[in-house]
């Protein structure tokens, strides 16, 4: 089988080479682009505004990101970083139900456990292609999770490729405004994750997720180290209040709706070293951001 | 980098690049305007890039990227009775696990195509697709327990 891969799809047709070098010999030498950097006063005053907000955060109640953090079943020594959760606040049903499982992965030899599967060894029950099960067992105990907190589990997905198609397919009106492209999967229950670009004075790259309550999903995000991240709660465009966390890779946005949990990762930071966003994030950026989503679209 | 050095780095990789737009796109011509579009853009923005080491990884986005646009411009993805002849490998063996994959939910497609016909690294694959790479390896995973179930049941009927 392992030769297979590599012949799988054949040789490349001649056009295509043809095109990638008549692309190639098109390519002009432009001028290296010249790196915008704030000047030192500007990081007193942003070190000045954490201060303010760390406080303001509080008085809203305001749940942190630390708080969000859950195990991470793949973590090791040379890949680690919190993972938090994406369904929900720190008490919700949906948020639980995925920090006990992902403690329970995290007890568990995942590779041994889908090698064993692979082997034969144990069986892969049917019904839990989109969660980690890869015996009966875990199947057990991801039942018992779900039935605790009164969780469905998902069934299906299908992919959409804009936008309109979403909203066509959920009944609802769009809600991300300057949109230019917006694809991704949308559960049986109208959750969804998309891949999604806007403009507003930039270009944001991100991925959005709306996670319905009552099912139980298990998708985690990787925010590194969760306590670089500036946070503060913003009242969006639409009235919605966000929380909103400025980190030096990505930027989270969070809403917590009433029949849903939005989460946004934007592709981009602080550091300006991202291959999506290669400039900085701004506080004002982000919160520029916040009001392209018309969270009432997504209840 | 100069623009020697990304058009030899470009052609060591223009199989990986073919490879990738045939596992989202169903046209030759598709295949090639997204191909061309992902150079542009890279050469256009590779001072974004800080290291060179994930130039691979970081084209293969971009390529994604403009598959997808070609796909949300009224395109639709690969069907493989579509495929063109040329295309087809000689080797059946080949061609029938080309067949299972491209039949595949793209969500188990993508880490399939990236990880055993291109040789990324699992981190390098949570990178191009942006999922975790935990995610990463239950979509490898499962997308493998479905070939072997499917291969299994063809040699049992055969």
């Amino acid at each position: 089988m392992k030769e297979s891969w590599d012949n799988i799809f054949g040789e490349v047709p001649a056009s295509f080479e043809a095109r990638v070098s008549q692309t190639l010999a098109s390519l002009e030498e432009t001028p290296k682009v010249v790196r915008f950097r704030f000047p030192a006063g500007s990081l007193i005053a942003a070190v000045l505004a954490v201060a303010v907000l760390a406080g303001t955060a509080l008085a809203t109640g305001f749940f942190g990101m630390k708080n969000l953090t859950v195990a991470d079943p793949y973590a090791t020594p040379e890949a680690s970083g919190d993972v938090i959760a994406l369904q929900g606040v720190p008490e919700s049903p949906e948020f639980r139900a995925n920090a006990e499982w992902m403690d329970y992965l995290a007890g568990l030899d995942l590779v041994k456990a889908a090698a064993d599967a692979d082997a034969g060894i144990t069986q892969i029950p049917e019904g839990y292609d989109f969660y980690r099960v890869f015996s009966q067992e875990m199947a057990d105990k991801l039942q018992e999770i779900a039935s605790r907190y009164a969780l469905k589990l998902h069934t299906g997905l299908t992919a959409f490729y804009s936008q309109q198609e979403l909203c066509t397919r959920l009944n609802t009106q769009p809600f991300i405004t300057n949109c230019s492209s917006f694809s991704g999967y949308v559960y049986e229950d109208g959750s969804f994750q998309g891949d999604g670009v806007s403009t507003a004075g930039r270009s944001y790259e991100y991925q959005l997720g709306r996670y319905v309550k009552g099912t139980f999903s298990e998708v985690t995000l990787n925010v590194g180290n969760a306590g670089e991240y500036e946070e503060w709660t913003y009242t969006t465009a639409s009235g919605v209040n966000a929380q909103l966390f400025l980190g030096p890779e990505r930027c989270v946005l969070l809403a917590d709706l009433s029949d849903s949990f939005v989460a946004v990762n934007l592709l981009g930071g602080t550091d300006g070293n991202s291959i999506f966003m290669p400039d900085p994030v701004t506080r004002e950026d982000l919160e520029a951001f916040a009001d392209l989503i018309d969270f009432t679209g997504l209840n | 980098m100069t623009k020697e050095d990304f058009t030899v780095q470009i052609l060591d990789m223009e199989k990986t690049l073919y490879h990738i737009a045939c596992g989202i796109l169903r046209s030759e011509a598709d295949r090639e305007d997204a191909v061309a579009e992902c150079i542009c853009k890279a050469w256009e923005k590779r001072d974004s890039l800080k290291s060179d080491a994930a130039f691979k990884a970081w084209v293969t986005r971009i390529l994604i990227n403009e598959c997808y646009d070609i796909c949300r411009r009224g395109q639709r993805l690969v069907v493989l009775d579509e495929l063109p002849e040329n295309a087809a490998p000689e080797n059946t063996e080949a061609r029938e696990l080309r067949q299972l994959i491209m039949e595949m939910d793209e969500i188990y497609r993508m880490p399939i195509l990236l990880f055993y016909v291109e040789g990324f690294s699992i981190r390098e694959i949570s990178r191009i697709l942006q999922i975790p790479e935990g995610t990463v390896k239950s979509r490898l995973y499962a997308g493998r327990a479905k070939l072997r179930n499917v291969l299994q049941e063809e040699e049992v009927s055969v």
